[in-house]
């Protein structure tokens, strides 16, 4: 079976997997992972995907609109964090400190939804940022603020519990925060329905869950 | 003799062009045509296409004013260890762009090896500038030249320059009215191929210096980002990179070619 | 002005050792055959080559001496060279060629298309000042080419086997336009060649090369009444032979002996025209002359005379007339005798 998953999905999903391989030997579970916009595109183009799980509505919403899925139903649902070198050195300690003049800041794409809501965040507090790069994927953001390029940005609270102790985080408060959701939803044209819709379910309650949360994302609202 | 070719070779050929020609096929036929004056025309765009085009005649420039003199280096003297040297410097044209735009990234960076002393001095390529991008393209596309100049100038008779010398003219006068005007082929062949190749480059570009729309998004780049949002819309762009190379290879010449 | 030259250098195969002196007055000549180092003299005396031994002074000028360590660059010598496939610039007119060397020396544009102008039109190739090298004949590239190092008024000209990529038939003419130009130059001039055509229309004095070294020098005169190498004797049409003589017999090195007269002893050279060599189908019977069989190797058929090139134990240049040829019923391949009588020999000590 064959599930296409957004980037920022990875290690969850791979975590999934080896547990549920663990309690069932014979499955073969295939994933793709890519940029949203990326996985629709393939999917619009024919690709055999079971089960396709993207990082917000939208992109979704253009599968349900060309009549390639099922019913979508948020899984899990994730927030923003500040990305800092380790140790916060340059003392970053909310939204507003990117606009300082002092700091480097890297963004991601608007084209990208981390990109989107990370515009969406600073925008609602009025916070003028001048970026100096917008990258087109979350861990090229991160190996910018790893290797110390760029002395801040904006990425998922789940990447930075990724990159472990090579970066740190500054938490955004809820009321500054923007929720992104993640819709999963079974393909239409599978040949592997049941099992499509047996991945689906874990998410939810089972193995899935479990992974999830472990990487910090959130129950769905 | 006409030749007539083979069937079978012919068979091959034909794929061959099969091979390179549909997907450009595709791209024209996907293109928005009534969209496209419109869109080339959004502010966005045209940041894009005038930086590709000021960087890469940049990328350009550098290689020309490093890449000659070192390609006179190795066709004219001997020395210990050249071939390891004519191997390095073609190098990049082997690795992948984005694993050249890392390695960059550890010499001129923020922290990098040579990076850590040079980040303030004005003009330096420092990641996520211009001038970023500039060396980006130059490191990926000089090797071009360097190589067509260096098998220029091997092949180059030098007894004209013998006979320069035998004239009155020095080592300066001898290489700028009879070496340079007799490579001039090789070098337009050599220059054409650097600056295609650093109007298309993307992954180091975008891995050493960033993507700012203005400073420093390229057209390649611009594309990407246009693939994400509106796919049209990076067909149309694409067109216009097309385009340009087609005509820079119509443009470089059959005796150009034969000089490859 | 007077060139002294004391060259010495190994290059690769070549091995070359001389003391040349030439004077300004008159035009000398290198000759001798392929291989026998005239163009890389050439080449050291311009400065293209270092040399490893020696001293080049020229008008007093010291251009190298090794043991100071001094070696000019071809650019500051006062040397100019037409080269043997004339290496015009392709890339430039005859005119902008012409005016090259005095352009490197600081002339104006203007001016130095001028004067180079001027010589053109000396060597009679005006009308074509416009014209890219490759649509000259061979015969007017060759005078642009002179006009180009003449342009420079050099202290020395070397020309190196001018007439060499000439076509035959326009070779003489051009031979006697070369001879007038040259003439009527300044400075010291040397012609490289291995044409003996070339060295008898041009040469007012011969140096004869060989192997690197010098083996003859003189006016032609004195060159060729006594040969001392191959090329000399074939300049002259003349059979040269070099042994070890005792009176009436030499010895040559392969152990065969010639008859003839006189009194040398030692290492010495005959000549012998071939004129007096005879030809015969069958051995001839008796008198005490040089006999020995051979077979034909080629035959030129020149008008009134037939000359046979006779291969062997001794090989040997006949001429006979037509005449006998046909009663010979001579043919490439075909055996023969060779005689010739001891006194057709002329020897002289080496």
């Amino acid at each position: 079976m064959t599930v296409f998953a957004a980037a920022s999905l990875t290690e969850a999903f791979t975590d999934d997997r080896t547990k549920l391989a663990a309690v069932n030997p014979g499955l073969s579970l295939t994933f793709s992972f890519a940029g949203s916009q990326q996985l629709v595109a393939q999917i619009e183009s024919g690709a055999p995907a079971d089960v396709v799980a993207t990082a917000d509505e939208p992109s979704m919403g253009k599968l349900v609109a060309a009549n390639l899925v099922d019913t979508p139903r948020d899984f899990a649902t994730n927030l923003l964090e500040i990305v800092v070198a380790p140790g916060n050195p340059k003392g970053v300690r909310g939204l507003s400190d990117l606009s300082r003049a002092d700091l480097k800041v890297v963004l991601e794409d608007p084209s990208v939804p981390a990109g989107k809501y990370g515009r969406q965040a600073l925008d609602r507090q009025g916070v003028k940022v001048n970026p100096v790069s917008l990258e087109l994927d979350v861990k090229s953001e991160l190996v910018k603020v790893e290797t110390g390029e760029a002395d801040a940005g904006i990425v998922y609270v789940t990447d930075i519990r990724s990159a472990g102790g090579k970066v740190s985080g500054v938490a955004i408060p809820g009321d500054q925060n923007v929720v992104a959701r993640y819709p999963v939803a079974v393909v239409r044209g599978t040949t592997k329905r049941e099992l499509a819709q047996a991945f689906v379910q874990q998410l939810y309650s089972g193995p899935g869950r479990q992974a999830l949360l472990a990487r910090g994302f959130l129950a769905p609202r | 003799m006409k030749r007539r070719p083979p069937t079978a070779v012919a068979i091959m050929a034909a794929l061959a062009v099969a091979m390179v020609a549909l997907p450009l096929v595709g791209l024209l036929l996907r293109t928005p045509w009534p969209d496209l004056g419109p869109v080339l025309a959004s502010p966005d765009v045209r940041q894009a296409l005038v930086l590709s085009a000021e960087c890469s005649v940049g990328a350009l420039g550098v290689s020309v004013v490093l890449g000659v003199p070192l390609a006179w280096i190795l066709a004219r003297v001997s020395f210990p260890g050249r071939s390891l040297v004519r191997a390095l410097v073609t190098l990049p044209m082997v690795l992948p762009p984005v694993v050249g735009g890392v390695a960059l990234l550890f010499a001129f960076g923020r922290r990098g090896l040579v990076g850590q002393y040079l980040a303030g001095v004005p003009g330096f390529p420092s990641p996520f500038t211009t001038g970023a991008v500039v060396l980006a393209e130059a490191f990926v596309a000089m090797p071009f030249l360097v190589i067509t100049a260096e098998a220029g100038l091997r092949q180059m008779d030098q007894r004209f320059e013998e006979a320069a010398a035998t004239l009155g003219a020095g080592p300066w006068r001898r290489f700028w009215t009879v070496t340079l005007p007799l490579v001039a082929p090789s070098l337009a062949a050599g220059a054409t191929l650097c600056w295609a190749r650093a109007l298309g480059e993307f992954g180091a570009t975008i891995t050493f210096a960033g993507n700012l729309p203005g400073r420093t998004q390229t057209t390649p780049t611009a594309i990407y980002v246009l693939l994400e949002s509106n796919p049209e819309h990076a067909v149309a762009v694409s067109l216009v990179l097309l385009t340009v190379s087609l005509a820079a290879l119509i443009g470089l010449r059959q005796r150009w070619l034969g000089a490859l | 002005m007077t060139l002294h030259a004391r060259v010495a250098l190994e290059l690769g195969a070549m091995n070359l050792d001389l003391e040349l002196d030439a004077e300004r007055a008159g035009i000398l000549a290198i000759a001798g055959p392929n291989g026998a180092g005239k163009t890389t003299l050439l080449r050291a005396l311009a400065g293209l080559l270092a040399i490893d031994r020696g001293r080049v002074e020229l008008d007093g000028e010291v251009l190298d001496d090794t043991t100071s360590g001094i070696h000019l660059e071809p650019e500051v010598r006062p040397v100019a060279v037409v080269f043997q496939d004339y290496l015009l610039f392709p890339h430039l007119s005859a005119l902008e060629n012409v005016a090259y060397g005095l352009r490197s020396r600081g002339a104006s544009r203007s001016a130095a298309r001028q004067e180079a102008g001027t010589w053109l039109e000396r060597v009679g190739v005006a009308g074509m000042a416009a014209e890219r090298p490759r649509g000259l004949s061979g015969g007017q590239a060759q005078r642009v080419a002179l006009a180009r190092a003449l342009a420079t008024r050099p202290a020395l000209l070397l020309l190196d086997e001018p007439l060499a990529a000439i076509d035959v038939s326009a070779r003489a003419a051009l031979r006697r336009d070369l001879r007038t130009h040259l003439t009527g130059a300044d400075g010291v001039r040397i012609v490289v060649t291995h044409d003996p055509l070339d060295a008898m229309a041009m040469a007012d004095r011969l140096v004869v090369m060989e192997s690197g070294r010098i083996i003859q020098q003189g006016t032609l005169q004195e060159v060729t009444a006594r040969p001392r190498s191959r090329w000399v004797a074939q300049l002259v049409g003349l059979n040269l032979y070099r042994g070890t003589a005792s009176g009436n017999l030499i010895t040559l090195p392969e152990g065969h002996q010639i008859r003839v007269t006189g009194e040398t002893q030692g290492s010495a050279f005959a000549v012998v025209h071939p004129r007096a060599v005879s030809l015969h189908r069958q051995r001839p019977e008796g008198s005490p002359r040089n006999v020995w069989p051979g077979q034909v190797d080629g035959i030129d058929f020149e008008g009134d005379r037939v000359r046979v090139e006779v291969g062997g134990p001794v090989g040997v240049v006949a001429e006979v007339t037509p005449q006998a040829a046909t009663e010979l019923r001579l043919a490439e391949g075909g055996r023969v005798w060779v005689t010739i009588k001891a006194t057709e020999f002329e020897v002289y000590p080496t």
